[in-house]
């Protein structure tokens, strides 16, 4: 218990130290004392009155965003690997294996590549249609892995390697066969992953589902 | 394999060369292209197939259009183009180029890579690349594309017009000092700019501006919401007419508001054949930017 204590503190202390860095270091340089005073107007709520108003949109509205988005979905990874961890009883399982991950590329690069409707908004169908080739994925593993009423871990993993390449042929072919040759690129770059479109706005919907997720598992 | 009776070389001797003499006028000929390359051609050049769009331009210019027999599916100017046979070029269709029957198959170096076309070359279809760094290479590009066609006279007089077109545009935009950052984006999101070796920040210069971007060492490099928000553009050029407006950019990026360009409404969206093409046509991009630059000038820039 008091190693668990332990190594928790270190790790928060890490995080914490990590988020300072992510704050104070970016593309363009932010003099250390004009990142210190903006923090302190933000959060003192003073008026913002003597700040550079590019200084502030750098650092409260740019970086600060972004560095509890990635906290976030650090954390939200976490959770999921330990869910599917438990879930197979194999500490090597992880969304990639299951084919969830490569579904959710898949299902993105449908709706993004205009396959797939809007139906909420471009962001919100976005998630949506990842969530969705995501559940696809793992429904169709797990049919293909169930004998009976037993699930075969070993046939588990190999139906998530498969179901993970033929998701990923899926994904490579929506890409090539794009119309517009001005979206590979972007695909690419959503699907590499970024977090450069952090605001404040942004951060609700991420870390409801991770605390909503979080409860869950310890509820279970 | 059985290796081919000795008997029959004769026969294939006599093959090649009743082939030569078929072509009366034909000469042989070693040109070096834009790459460096030994390219043989034999003249006169009949049939020829671009393989990217700003070289269709430059043959056209260089008065050699009645030649080209076939252009890639992203041609769409001049006009003519459009009544060719089209193929595609990413990936290149070997089978419909050869269909073709080109003399000779010009590409631009910005756009083919010189290992697609070496099939060609096994083929026995001559390939030569054009290559334009360089606003100022433009003219003697058409030059250069009218002498290996034989229509060095008419090349020469679009090349001179070119140059003077340059030369009055430049007159034009360099009466005053002041000359505001513009920001060129090629994507918005993730926001895609021109790099130092781009010929975009020449445009910009003939424009009247000074390009924010050309320091910037990598090619196609990604910029950040930070280095536009520092940067200061007074405008934003974009090629996207629905996002390259102020509302469009602030919609994507929020913390724009305080970018000049953003917050004074100075935020344009460009025909983008008109700057992503190396050809004739960067003159006609150069006027519209300089109308962009410098709204109340436009009616003299863009005459």
């Amino acid at each position: 218990m008091r190693r668990h204590l332990l190594t928790a503190t270190v790790l928060v202390a890490a995080l914490v130290v990590s988020f300072l860095c992510a704050v104070a270091f970016g593309a363009e340089r932010v003099a250390m004392v004009d990142v210190v005073a903006v923090l302190r107007n933000a959060i003192t709520g003073a008026a913002p009155a003597n700040l550079d108003a590019v200084d502030y949109r750098i650092v409260w509205l740019l970086r600060v965003p972004r560095a509890i988005l990635a906290i976030l979905i650090g954390g939200g990874l976490a959770l999921i690997g330990v869910a599917m961890q438990t879930l197979v009883r194999n500490p090597l399982a992880e969304p990639y294996i299951l084919g969830i991950s490569s579904g959710a590329s898949a299902g993105l690069s449908l709706f993004f590549l205009g396959v797939l409707p809007p139906v909420l908004g471009a962001s919100l169908t976005g998630s949506l249609a990842g969530f969705a080739g995501g559940m696809v994925a793992i429904s169709i593993v797990y049919l293909v892995a169930r004998t009976g009423r037993t699930v075969s871990v070993s046939r588990l993993l190999l139906a998530g390697i498969a179901m993970s390449s033929l998701m990923g042929a899926i994904s490579s072919f929506v890409t090539f066969a794009s119309p517009d040759p001005g979206k590979l690129r972007a695909v690419l770059f959503l699907l590499l992953g970024s977090l450069h479109g952090a605001s404040w706005g942004s951060l609700a919907a991420p870390a409801l589902a991770a605390l909503v997720a979080l409860l869950t598992l310890i509820a279970l | 394999m059985r290796p081919l009776p000795l008997f029959l070389l004769p026969l294939l001797v006599a093959c090649v060369s009743c082939g030569d003499a078929g072509r009366a006028q034909g000469e042989r000929v070693q040109v070096v292209d834009d790459l460096g390359r030994d390219v043989q051609i034999e003249t006169p050049i009949r049939r020829v197939v671009t393989l990217a769009p700003s070289v269709t331009e430059v043959v056209f210019a260089a008065g050699a259009g009645d030649r080209v027999v076939g252009v890639s599916t992203a041609d769409n100017f001049p006009p003519e183009v459009r009544s060719l046979p089209q193929f595609s070029t990413y990936p290149v269709d070997f089978e419909a180029i050869v269909g073709l029957g080109p003399d000779l198959v010009l590409a631009s170096d910005q756009v083919n890579h010189p290992q697609q076309i070496t099939a060609l070359e096994r083929l026995g279809i001559p390939s030569y690349f054009l290559s334009a760094r360089e606003l100022d290479d433009v003219p003697d590009l058409v030059r250069r594309v009218g002498h290996l066609l034989g229509t060095d006279d008419v090349a020469e007089r679009a090349a001179d017009s070119l140059e003077q077109g340059m030369e009055q545009l430049a007159a034009v935009t360099s009466a005053t000092d002041e000359r505001p950052v513009v920001l060129v984006l090629a994507g918005s999101d993730p926001l895609y700019a021109f790099g130092s070796e781009s010929y975009v920040h020449d445009l910009v210069e003939l424009a009247g501006g000074v390009s924010a971007t050309g320091d910037v060492g990598t090619s196609t490099p990604v910029l950040s919401d930070e280095f536009v928000l520092r940067a200061k553009p007074d405008v934003i050029v974009g090629t996207d007419s629905i996002t390259f407006t102020p509302d469009g950019l602030l919609e994507l990026h929020p913390t724009w508001d305080v970018v000049p360009a953003v917050a004074n409404g100075r935020v344009y969206a460009i025909d983008p054949d008109l700057i992503y093409r190396p050809g004739p046509r960067l003159l006609d991009g150069a006027r519209v930017l300089a109308g962009m630059i410098r709204p109340s000038e436009s009616t003299a820039a863009s005459r």
